[in-house]
């Protein structure tokens, strides 16, 4: 690449599987610090992201204020990995596991670039969002979001850490049902979700 | 790669500069008509802490930007986020926060507030309705759409008010799906009104995420632009809401009061919607797209010298 190196999120979102077999063969020297830098990429993305979103502008206290008021989600992210980590014995320190899991949110970078984007470049940037709603694109985008990171989930467990194939489905389920199970929990202690299921 | 890290750090830098400068406006003015304040306020807000983007200080914040002289925070179910913002509003000197709740359940929605505690969403209706007047609050059909006609229709005699616009009106026309349609919400109100229940008008922009924090809103003639005044009003049915057609809706009085002498533009600062995404010049359209162009940067390039070693033992 002649001194243009590429970020390893977007060698993943091209190559899961080479390139999380690439990151186990040559793994961070420091992999907390790898991990806490792949960790405040993701904050400082979402946090330019709401600021874009809200004002067009980037504003000191949308960026550093959402960077604060979603910290939650790295942490519930953590949980969950580090609890399939130690659920599957993996035999990888847990810095290396969140430095190789850190890596992989390139598909939720780049559709909050691209919606950041909508925002600064489009005269009308709800025209565009009704339109990319109601013809159903948006809806896509988010679905092909969510595959192509459980997609990242799997070439994790598998190349990045060296599971067996049915032990990376099962630690690819395990860890979705930990991710969603702290939201859920969260929403069921705030009566939430109950009263919307019916629950009287 | 150092060039590239400098080219980043400067765009950002660009941005953060250029965000700071041309942030913000003209701020609010006080309004007056007939002896009353004109309030504009938005009483169906949500914050990070149940399905929105931003935290209870920064909808606060953006607030202000869009220049509202109030705001309902209503959360789903729960009223901490309310009194968080109420906090950090009275410490920033305004807008004024009402403690509010969206009691969200699968028959219906409602919008609480002015309340004095969290009001419990399991239960009937009317017997939700006459928590929330026990906690001080008043409540407001929220989105009443088809789908919440049956449950609405039970309790005409204890409502106080009901949601007239709605970001539902600004959507693509004759699109909307049925159950989820603007028009069924401004008939539910002239339905009730003809039925002798004037529910007060109320516009909300049920405000989640992205610019549109009270771009639709409600006129309020209040005393003065305290929680206890606007509440006071929005029970008297001081309220005026325009609606996608132009339209006034509102008691006689207050619509008269607005009409005799209508809001200036130099009295609204009406930044909500696209309007607060324009930039306002060549030199705040270049730090926008530096922030972008920097976004970009942080997403595609390392931000740390990749440090890195043989395989880990056994791994091979
Ligand atoms: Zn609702
Ligand atoms: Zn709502």
């Amino acid at each position: 690449m002649n001194g243009l190196d590429v970020s390893d999120d977007v060698r993943l979102l091209v190559h899961p599987f080479a390139h999380y077999g690439a990151m186990r063969d040559a793994p961070a020297l420091d992999a907390r610090r790898s991990a806490a830098t792949r960790a405040l990429r993701v904050m400082i993305t979402l946090g330019l992201f709401v600021s874009l979103t809200t004002t067009g502008r980037v504003v000191p206290a949308h960026l550093f204020g959402a960077m604060l008021s979603w910290s939650f989600a790295p942490l519930v992210q953590s949980v969950a990995v580090l609890a399939v980590a130690r659920i599957f014995a993996l035999d990888s320190p847990r810095a290396r596991v969140l430095d190789l899991y850190f890596a992989g949110h390139g598909p939720w970078l780049a559709f909050m670039w691209l919606g950041a984007g909508v925002v600064v470049l489009a005269p009308s940037p709800s025209a565009v969002f009704y339109f990319l709603l109601s013809n159903g694109v948006l809806p896509a985008l988010l679905l092909a979001a969510l595959a192509h990171g459980a997609v990242l989930n799997v070439a994790m467990f598998r190349r990045g850490l060296g599971l067996s194939r049915g032990r990376t489905a099962a630690a690819t389920a395990v860890f979705y049902v930990f991710f969603a199970g702290q939201i859920v929990t969260y929403y069921l202690l705030n009566d939430t979700l109950q009263p919307q299921l019916g629950i009287r | 790669m150092k060039n590239v890290g400098r080219a980043i750090l400067a765009l950002l830098a660009a941005a953060l500069v250029g965000g700071v400068a041309e942030d913000g406006g003209p701020s609010r003015r006080v309004v007056t008509r007939d002896g009353w304040r004109v309030i504009e306020a938005d009483f169906h807000v949500h914050t990070r802490l149940s399905d929105g983007f931003l935290s209870p200080f920064e909808v606060v914040l953006h607030a202000r930007r869009n220049g509202l002289d109030a705001l309902a925070i209503t959360e789903h179910n729960v009223t901490h986020p309310a009194w968080m913002a109420r906090w950090f509003s009275r410490m920033i000197g305004g807008p004024t926060i009402l403690v509010g709740e969206e009691v969200t359940t699968d028959r219906f929605h409602l919008i609480a507030i002015g309340l004095r505690e969290r009001v419990s969403p399991y239960g009937d209706l009317g017997a939700i309705i006459d928590d929330v007047h026990r906690k001080g609050g008043v409540a407001i059909a929220a989105h009443p759409v088809a789908r919440f006609w049956p449950a609405f229709d039970a309790v005409l005699d204890k409502l106080d008010g009901a949601e007239l616009m709605h970001p539902l009106a600004l959507g693509p026309r004759d699109r909307a799906r049925r159950g989820w349609r603007w028009e069924e919400m401004r008939d539910f109100h002239l339905r009730a009104t003809k039925r002798g229940y004037p529910l007060t008008p109320v516009g909300s922009s049920d405000y989640h995420f992205f610019q549109g924090l009270g771009v639709t809103r409600t006129l309020v003639l209040a005393r003065d632009d305290s929680a206890e005044a606007i509440l006071d009003a929005v029970r008297a049915g001081r309220t005026v809401v325009r609606d996608r057609d132009g339209n006034l809706h509102g008691n006689a009085r207050a619509i008269a009061i607005l009409t005799e002498r209508p809001i200036a533009p130099a009295e609204q600062v009406e930044s909500a919607g696209d309007r607060g995404y324009h930039p306002k010049g060549v030199v705040d359209h270049a730090s926008r797209i530096a922030g972008w162009l920097g976004m970009l940067g942080v997403v595609a390039f390392p931000l740390a010298r990749r440090r890195r070693g043989p395989p880990a033992e056994g791994s091979a």
